[in-house]
C-alpha cells in the first residue's frame, strides 16, 4: 500500500507530467471560462489526445484539466454574471453582487480559495478511503460486479435530471451500442451490417465526442454572437488576498461545505449542480445573516465553491473503487480508462494501485495550482467571452474531428462521429441523459463479459449470492425511493 | 417539441424491432443480452409513448383557447436557423471526405467566419493560424498520417 502510494505520488513530479498538467490545467481554465464548454466537454476532448500516452502522462494529464473546470466558470460567474459551468450557478447569486459593489477582488479569492480548499479535502477523503474499500472490493466476483454495473446504470439514471424512462432507455441504448461488432465469446460480428469497419465495434472516443461536444457545438453555432457584452470589474490583488482570509475565517463553513459535497459526491449519479446548491442551502440557513445571501453574503461565495471542488474527491471514489461513476464527468474518465488499456471495476484498486494514487495527487495539485492561476491570470483569460462564436465554432469542431481520427487513424470514425452527434442532439434536445447513454456504452462490454462468467460459473442462479442480493436491493431502493417513501407514507396515513 | 418527442419514440421503436429481429438469428450466447436490452428498451419507449399521448391530450384540452406557437417549436427556437447549422456540418464532413483534413480545415473555418460576418483578414488569419498548428502538431510532431480525402489519399 504504502509503495504504491509513493511509486503513484512520485509520477506526479516528473517534469513532463508536470509540463503535461500545466498545461491541461491552462487549457481546463479556458474550458471553464467558456459557458456551454463544462468538464465533461473537456474530458471529451482530451481523451483522443491520450492515446500516445502511458497512463500515467494521461490521466495526470485528464484529472489537471477537469480539476480546474470550475475555477474558469468561477471567474465569469463573479465578474459578468455567466457561470462558466452549472457548478458556478450558485457562486453568482453572491459573486455578482459582490463584483457590483466593488468587491470583486474579496469574491474572487475568496471563491478560489474555498474552491481549493475544498478539492484538497475531497482529495484527502479519497485518500483515506481507497485502503478502506480495497479489502471489500476483493469479494466482488463476476456476479456482483455484473450488478455494480446495473447499479451504476440505475443510479445515474434515477438520481440523475429528467425522466427515469427516458435517463434508463438513454442507458439500455448505450448499453445496445456497446454490443456492435465481434462478440467476444463467439466472435459473431454482431450489428455491423456487412461494414468491416464495424467488426471492431464502435470507438469511445467519436463516441464521446458526438455525445458530449458537437451538441455544444451546434447550439454555439446557433446562438451566435459573442458570449458576453458585458465588461468585467476590476479585482485588485490586495482584495483577492483579503477574499482568501475570509475563508480562513470562515474555515468552520468551509470544512462543513466541503464535507457535504463529497458525501453528495459519492452518491453514484448526482453531479456538481446538486451539491452546490445542497451547500447553498446549507449555507444560508445556518448562517447568523441569511437575509444577506443574494445580495452579496460572502458565506454565499465559500459554501457553493468549497462543495463543488469537494464534489470531485467524492465522484471518484465509487469510480475507482468500484467502476461506478460518481458523476457524469466520472463516466467520462471510465471511457478514458478504456482507452488507456485499463480495466474499470472493482480490480481497479487491486491491479492499478499506484494509478489511484496518481490521479488522486494530481486532483489535489491541480486544484491548488489552478486556483493560484486563477487569481494571476483569470481576469485576463475572461476576455476570451468576448470572442464571438463564429471564430469559436469552427475551430471547436475541427479539433473535435481530428480528436475522433486520432485514435485508429481512421476517417470513418470521423464520419460516425458526426452521424452520432445527431443521436446526441437529439437526446439533449428530447431531454434522454447523455451520461446514461454513454455509460451503458462504455460498461457495456464489460457487463456481457461478466453475465456470461456468471451465467457459465452459477448456472441462472447467479443473482442469489449474497453481495448480489445486498447490491439488488440497493439497486431498487434507489431507483424506486420515492415511491417506496410515498407507498409507506400512504400506509401511515 | 412534443411533435419531436414522438416522432424520437416511433423511430427507436421501429430500430429497436427491426434489431430484435435481426438479433434473433444470432447465436444463443451472442443474442441473450441482446435481447434483453431490446425488450426492456422497447417496454421503457411504449410506457414513454403512452405517456407523451396522453399528456398531448391534456395540454389540448387546457390550451384550447390559447394560441400557440408551431408545433414542436419553441418560440426562441427557428428550424430553417437549424438547417443551416446542419448545412455548415454536413459541408464539413464534404469538405474532409473529398479534400482530407489540410484543405478542410482551413477552406470551412475561412467560409464560416466569412460568411457569419467576419472580416476577410480574421478570417485568413485564424484559418491559417489553426492549418499552421494541425501540420506542425499532429503532422510533424506527432507523426500522425492526415487523412488526405478522395482525391489526395
Amino acid at each position: 500500500m504504502f509503495e504504491s502510494m509513493v511509486t503513484g505520488l512520485s509520477f506526479l513530479f516528473q517534469p513532463t507530467i508536470i509540463l503535461y498538467q500545466l498545461f491541461a490545467i491552462l487549457i481546463g481554465i479556458i474550458i471553464g471560462i467558456i459557458p456551454g464548454l463544462t468538464g465533461i466537454v473537456l474530458l471529451a476532448i482530451f481523451i483522443p489526445f491520450t492515446w500516445t500516452m502511458d497512463p500515467q502522462h494521461a490521466l495526470a494529464f485528464l484529472m489537471a484539466g477537469y480539476a480546474v473546470c470550475n475555477n474558469g466558470g468561477t471567474i465569469t460567474a463573479i465578474l459578468i454574471n455567466i457561470p462558466g459551468t452549472g457548478a458556478n450557478s450558485a457562486t453568482l447569486l453572491d459573486g455578482f453582487p459582490m463584483s457590483q459593489q466593488g468587491k470583486a477582488g474579496q469574491a474572487i479569492g475568496a471563491a478560489l480559495t474555498a474552491s481549493a480548499l475544498g478539492g484538497l479535502f475531497g482529495g484527502i477523503v479519497l485518500a483515506i478511503f481507497i485502503p478502506i474499500v480495497r479489502p471489500v472490493v476483493l469479494a466482488f466476483g463476476a456476479p456482483e460486479s455484473f450488478f455494480l454495473v446495473i447499479m451504476g446504470l440505475s443510479f445515474i439514471s434515477a438520481v440523475g435530471r429528467g425522466s427515469m424512462g427516458k435517463a434508463l432507455f438513454a442507458a439500455l441504448l448505450g448499453l445496445l451500442f456497446s454490443f456492435v461488432g465481434y462478440h467476444a465469446s463467439t466472435a459473431f460480428p454482431r450489428y455491423s451490417f456487412g461494414m468491416t469497419t464495424l467488426f471492431d465495434g464502435i470507438n469511445i472516443v467519436p463516441c464521446a465526442l458526438a455525445v458530449f461536444a458537437i451538441p455544444e457545438m451546434i447550439d454555439l453555432m446557433y446562438k451566435g454572437g459573442s458570449i458576453s457584452k458585458v465588461k468585467s470589474r476590476a479585482a485588485p490583488l490586495r482584495d483577492v488576498i483579503e477574499g482568501c482570509k475570509a475563508v480562513i475565517r470562515h474555515w468552520w463553513l468551509l470544512l462543513r461545505c466541503s464535507a457535504l459535497g463529497t458525501i453528495v459526491g459519492i452518491v453514484p449519479g448526482v453531479g456538481a449542480d446538486v451539491s452546490v446548491w445542497v451547500a447553498y442551502g446549507h449555507a444560508k440557513i445556518t448562517s447568523k445573516n441569511p437575509e444577506a445571501f443574494g445580495k452579496g453574503a460572502i458565506e454565499g461565495v465559500i459554501a457553493p465553491e468549497s462543495a463543488s471542488n469537494g464534489k470531485e474527491g467524492g465522484a471518484l471514489l465509487p469510480t475507482l473503487a468500484l467502476g461506478i461513476p460518481g458523476s457524469a464527468a466520472m463516466a467520462i474518465l471510465l471511457g478514458a480508462f478504456l482507452v488507456l488499456g485499463i480495466q474499470p471495476g472493482p480490480r481497479f484498486l487491486v491491479d492499478h494501485l499506484d494509478l489511484a494514487w496518481t490521479i488522486v495527487g494530481a486532483l489535489i495539485i491541480s486544484n491548488i495550482i489552478g486556483s493560484l492561476l486563477c487569481v494571476f491570470i483569470g481576469m485576463q483569460l475572461i476576455r476570451i467571452t468576448q470572442v464571438r462564436a463564429q471564430f469559436l465554432a469552427p475551430v471547436i469542431l475541427c479539433i473535435t474531428a481530428l480528436g475522433a481520427y486520432c485514435g485508429e487513424n481512421s476517417a470513418f470514425d470521423v464520419f460516425l462521429m458526426f452521424a452520432l452527434s445527431l443521436l446526441g442532439w437529439s437526446m439533449r434536445k428530447l431531454g434522454y441523459s447523455r451520461p446514461s447513454f454513454f455509460l451503458g456504452f462504455i460498461l457495456g462490454a464489460l457487463a456481457e463479459r461478466y453475465y456470461n462468467i456468471s451465467v457459465q460459473t452459477y448456472g441462472w442462479q447467479f443473482f442469489l449470492t449474497p453481495i448480489s442480493l445486498v447490491i439488488i436491493g440497493l439497486t431498487f431502493l434507489g431507483v424506486f425511493y420515492e415511491q417506496l417513501k410515498a407507498a409507506f407514507g400512504r400506509l401511515k396515513a | 417539441m412534443r411533435k419531436s418527442q414522438l416522432a424520437f419514440i416511433v423511430i427507436f421503436l421501429c430500430i429497436l424491432a427491426m434489431l430484435f429481429y435481426v438479433t434473433l438469428d444470432y447465436p444463443w450466447r451472442a443474442r441473450n443480452l441482446p435481447l434483453l436490452v431490446i425488450a426492456v428498451a422497447m417496454l421503457i419507449l411504449v410506457r414513454e409513448l403512452l405517456k407523451e399521448i396522453s399528456r398531448g391530450k391534456g395540454a389540448v384540452a387546457a390550451d384550447a383557447n390559447i394560441s400557440l406557437p408551431e408545433r414542436g417549436q419553441t418560440e426562441a427556437e427557428s428550424p430553417l436557423k437549424y438547417a443551416v447549422v446542419f448545412g455548415w456540418l454536413s459541408g464539413l464532413v464534404l469538405l474532409i471526405w473529398i479534400f482530407g483534413f489540410l484543405i478542410a480545415f482551413p477552406v470551412y473555418i475561412f467560409a464560416y467566419i466569412k460568411m457569419n460576418g467576419e472580416k476577410w483578414i480574421w478570417a485568413f488569419v485564424v484559418s491559417v493560424s489553426f492549418l499552421i498548428v494541425v501540420y506542425f502538431v499532429f503532422g510533424v510532431l506527432l507523426e500522425i498520417p492526415l487523412y488526405g480525402g478522395l482525391l489526395f489519399q
